[in-house]
């Protein structure tokens, strides 16, 4: 005997058949970021916390909206997102709102947010759209060519904010999207040789305290006051976390400030002090069991777009988790990546919510056709 | 049927390609997460203690050592400003929040500083906004005096978050010798931060230059700031010093200016309470020997902790002894403006030397009279005689024949209305009026009087007395201008010269070298033959050229000027003199004119 509750029974069919490991994964994120959050700003008053609580709520809507939209809605539409977004990039670059020194922001309706984030999405789906459209070849050397030229323009106009953190997280999406689109793999090696051979070129068009940034990431000694100094800190506080770590709130090195940004860049050190490995062997297995998730969603779907699509948000949700804690321990050059979900931020939380949303569409259309 | 045998082959081989495609991602995912796990080991489990150990060492303060700036010296190295050591007291509110009883420790800190307990809590709060500031120290008094700071030092032990750092303090040997010229220094304004030139780069606190040269060669003088390390307790009270970084001495500048020079020419002008401006440069580079503008300021009182009584008393100052006339004040350049307009006339065939004018001491146009200073006339008036006398009626017939266009003309071209570029700050140019410039300005058509007035140096037209020396040097020059400077060289303390002032040419007259002659016997007329109205200027054994100028004005008394150059051939110094209220330029400024050639010419060859 069930009670039938009329309103459930309508809404059920909203949320049945979401992906049960990448749903538990994503609260158990959402209540260490908000843990995190909590202490790292816990002195500057809790507006930071109540904020990150809002977004959390916005995000997990987000995603409940988007595993209800048919991802390939999402790539029919993928032209005209990727042309609107272009559009916001350069208003961004007209008339963004600067925060430390870049311009990344764009304030719509008393709202700031970030197309560059949102543009992992599209690239993905205009990247897909392109290939699925060509149906004969869609590897030709001309195609490729015309596809590194739909993902360069955006990745130039996010270069120029400049948010060089964001493009280069365009770059393991396009290998995903070209890797799960059954790319030849030759075409696959000669790209990635030809892209490595390039980086001595691009080192001499990067900015000036970009350089730094990777001489000091190779020896963060010799400036262990100026720009060597996020990633000395950073180190000292997850390493004298220990293995139980110091207790929720009272890592010194972040409640006593010594930690730069922690609220957002560099929460995983803030989580390192206070958890110490113990913690960060959970957070990391966290993360681990939702990539592992979406690379079975990868596996499970049988459309090449799907696929492709679902490799493409997983990667680029596994890069920001690798480099962000790559540069939080002193693996990784500092770039203004975040934490997915733990993080504090409006549009970072926003877009990876949308990312997971889609990935749980891929899963719910997949279970959809099998039964 | 082959060809769909051969489709479902590719359609397998592809799903298996892929298979083994999301198998190699998840092997490489896996290999990133192990590599994590094993660098989160790494720093946690096995070097755990170490980094334990320095986070708990990360009590390590670091406060800023500030550089000292860079000395100034006169052009023969006589020293003009340099550093004195003075000591500052901080307060780190994060680590002064620890005391039991902050009030109390209000009270006895503002006790031994003769402060106001209130005035440093709200210097706390103000500077207490962004909690991730709460680490940097927020400077409660600088310049401490020695009782002060023995006294504070005893306290270091009993209130936490003290903090005393020792800061070079800038000296002006010489109180108020050059103020305008070598400016103050001070802390940098909000409104500085943001500017180019400072944006990024200076800190709330830096001290930067204020005025002057401290403020134009800034970048020279500042040095870059060190570094200490200090070990504090949980408490925040200071343990050792583990690292210090030098700070580096910013480089010294050498000037144009000569003491011995500038002294004597302020002693001049105090010696008759005079306000006003005595300027003079080197003509042949544009090096300037001497500014003084009257009233001036005491520097010594911006040093350190600014007197607020001593700064209101200058701010209310009728006289704004804090800007420099020089460069900043506005005046009519009066009769020395007839150099320009004489050698327009003659230059343009107007007029020649030879043809004459009648003064009969007063000019009508219809029924408005205008006055020759003389008010009995000079009779019939030629070009060498009407300088000489400095007669208004010749100079009104011959600017009513040039017309406004030509004035105009010949204004700008010996430079006025147009900044000489000196290395001083918010320097003027000036007004060179024009028909469309009054009816812009004014909204009132060009009248004969206004050219009669112009053709006089008075009326709209106005400079700098730097412009109105530049009219002078053009013709020490016979027909050019150097750009005035005050930077000689920048020197690194065992004078080895890093960098030297390029000398550039500022303007070149369009005029011809024989009217150029003209003009310049006129002057030497001016000064060396009796009729001239500059004889009080005379110096015994001494060629000098130059031109008297008496200016009215609705204030009071008239302004007086004198400009000159010496010796005739070859001259090596350009001067001019103002004199506020003084009265007329012949009697009052040219004396002041002939004892400074005396000086520079006889009592410093001397030395």
């Amino acid at each position: 005997m069930s009670i039938k509750i009329p309103f459930l029974d309508v809404a059920r069919r909203y949320y049945r058949n979401m992906n049960p490991v990448l749903l538990i994964c994503t609260i158990l994120l959402m209540c260490a970021g908000a843990a995190a959050v909590y202490s790292a700003t816990g002195t500057s008053g809790n507006q930071f916390f109540a904020k990150q609580l809002i977004w959390y709520a916005l995000g997990f809507i987000f995603m409940m909206i988007f595993a209800n939209i048919n991802y390939n809605n999402l790539l029919a539409v993928a032209n005209w997102l990727y042309v609107l977004f272009m559009l916001l990039l350069i208003l961004v670059l007209v008339m963004g709102q600067t925060s430390l020194g870049a311009q990344r922001w764009l304030k719509l309706a008393g709202f700031q947010f970030q197309p560059s984030e949102f543009m992992k999405i599209v690239v993905a789906l205009a990247l897909i759209r392109f290939i699925l459209v060509s149906q004969r070849d869609p590897f030709s050397w001309g195609n490729i060519g015309k596809m590194l030229l739909l993902a360069g323009l955006p990745i130039a106009l996010i270069i120029k904010q400049p948010d060089l953190g964001t493009s280069i997280l365009l770059i393991p999406l396009i290998l995903a999207v070209f890797f799960m689109g059954n790319m030849p793999a030759k075409k696959l090696w000669v790209i990635l040789g030809t892209g490595i051979a390039m980086l001595p070129v691009v080192y001499l068009f990067l900015k000036d305290y970009q350089k730094q940034r990777i001489m000091v990431f190779l020896n963060p000694q010799a400036d262990p006051l100026g720009a060597g100094y996020n990633i000395i800190q950073s180190q000292i506080a997850v390493g004298s976390g220990g293995f139980f770590g110091k207790g929720w709130a009272h890592g010194t090195q972040s409640q006593l400030n010594f930690i730069p940004i922690k609220y957002t860049d560099f929460i995983y050190a803030v989580i390192s002090e206070e958890f110490g490995f113990l913690g960060t062997l959970i957070l990391l297995l966290i993360y681990y069991f939702l990539i592992m998730e979406g690379l079975k969603i990868v596996k499970l779907c049988k459309f090449t777009g799907g696929k492709m699509l679902a490799a493409a948000l997983t990667t680029v949700i596994f890069m920001q988790i690798f480099i962000n804690i790559g540069m939080n321990i002193g693996m990784m050059p500092v770039t203004g990546i975040t934490l997915p979900l733990l993080s504090y931020g409006g549009t970072s939380v926003l877009v990876i919510m949308i990312m997971l949303g889609i990935l749980q569409n891929i899963y719910r259309e997949y279970v959809k056709a099998e039964e | 049927m082959a060809r769909v045998k051969e489709d479902i082959t590719e359609r397998m081989k592809n799903s298996y390609k892929s298979l083994v495609r999301v198998k190699t991602l998840g092997w490489i995912v896996s290999a990133c997460v192990v590599a994590l796990v094993c660098r989160a080991f790494y720093l946690q489990l096995i070097r755990g203690s170490y980094y334990d150990k320095l986070a708990q060492d990360n009590c390590v303060r670091v406060i800023k050592i500030p550089a000292a700036r860079g000395y100034i010296y006169d052009r023969n190295y006589t020293p003009l400003v340099i550093n004195k050591p003075s000591y500052t007291l901080s307060l780190v509110p994060y680590y002064f929040d620890t005391n039991p009883d902050k009030q109390q420790a209000y009270n006895s800190i503002a006790g031994i500083l003769g402060m106001d307990p209130a005035e440093i809590s709200q210097k706390m709060e103000e500077s207490k906004q962004p909690s991730e500031f709460n680490l940097t120290p927020v400077v409660i008094k600088r310049d401490l005096s020695e009782k002060e700071l023995s006294l504070i030092t005893e306290k270091k032990i009993t209130i936490a978050g003290l903090f005393v750092t020792q800061e070079p303090k800038r000296w002006y040997e010489n109180n108020s010798t050059a103020s305008h010229v070598l400016g103050y220094t001070g802390e940098i304004t909000a409104d500085q931060m943001k500017i180019g030139r400072y944006a990024g780069l200076r800190r709330a606190g830096d001290i930067v230059g204020q005025g002057g040269i401290e403020n134009v060669y800034d970048d020279i003088l500042r040095g870059e700031d060190g570094a200490m390390y200090i070990l504090t307790d949980a408490k925040g009270r200071q343990k050792e010093v583990i690292n210090t970084i030098e700070p580096k001495t910013g480089k010294n500048l050498v000037l144009t200016i000569d003491y011995r020079l500038q002294k004597f020419a302020e002693k001049l002008m105090d010696r008759y309470n005079y306000n006003g401006v005595v300027l003079a440069s080197d003509p042949r580079t544009g090096e300037i020997l001497c500014m003084v503008s009257k009233p001036d300021y005491n520097l010594n009182n911006f040093s350190g902790n600014i007197d607020v009584k001593e700064w209101k008393k200058l701010i209310r100052n009728k006289a704004n002894p804090l800007t420099n006339r020089a460069v900043q004040g506005l005046y009519s350049p009066g009769s020395i403006f007839k150099i320009a307009v004489g050698c327009g006339a003659l230059n343009e065939n107007v007029i020649t030397s030879d043809d004459s004018f009648l003064c009969e001491g007063i000019y009508w146009i219809k029924t408005w009279p205008y006055k020759c200073w003389k008010r009995s006339g000079h009779g019939w008036v030629n070009f060498e005689h009407g300088v000489a006398q400095s007669c208004d009626i010749y100079f009104y017939k011959v600017g009513l024949k040039m017309k406004v266009e030509l004035l105009n003309k010949y204004a700008l071209m010996f430079g006025m209305g147009e900044k000489t570029g000196i290395d001083l700050p918010g320097e003027k140019a000036g007004i060179v009026p024009s028909r469309e410039w009054k009816r812009k300005n004014d909204r009132t058509p060009w009248f004969p009087g206004n050219t009669v007035m112009m053709s006089i140096g008075q009326g709209y037209i106005s400079g700098t007395p730097l412009q109105i020396l530049d009219i002078v040097s053009s013709m020490a020059n016979s027909g050019y201008v150097m750009t005035p400077h005050l930077m000689k060289v920048v020197t690194n303390d065992a004078r080895r010269i890093l960098r030297t002032y390029e000398n550039k040419e500022l303007l070149r007259l369009d005029v011809k070298p024989e009217v150029i002659d003209k003009m310049k016997d006129a002057m030497r007329i001016v000064v060396q033959s009796g009729r001239g109205t500059g004889g009080k200027s005379r110096v015994e054994g001494l060629g000098i050229a130059g031109k008297t100028g008496t200016v009215q004005n609705p204030q009071g008394e008239n302004h007086a000027m004198f400009g000159a150059y010496a010796p005739l051939n070859n001259p090596e110094i350009a001067l001019y003199i103002l004199v506020e209220h003084g009265g007329g330029g012949g009697d009052v400024a040219a004396p002041l004119a002939g004892e400074i050639f005396e000086f520079y010419f006889k009592t410093m060859r001397e030395k």
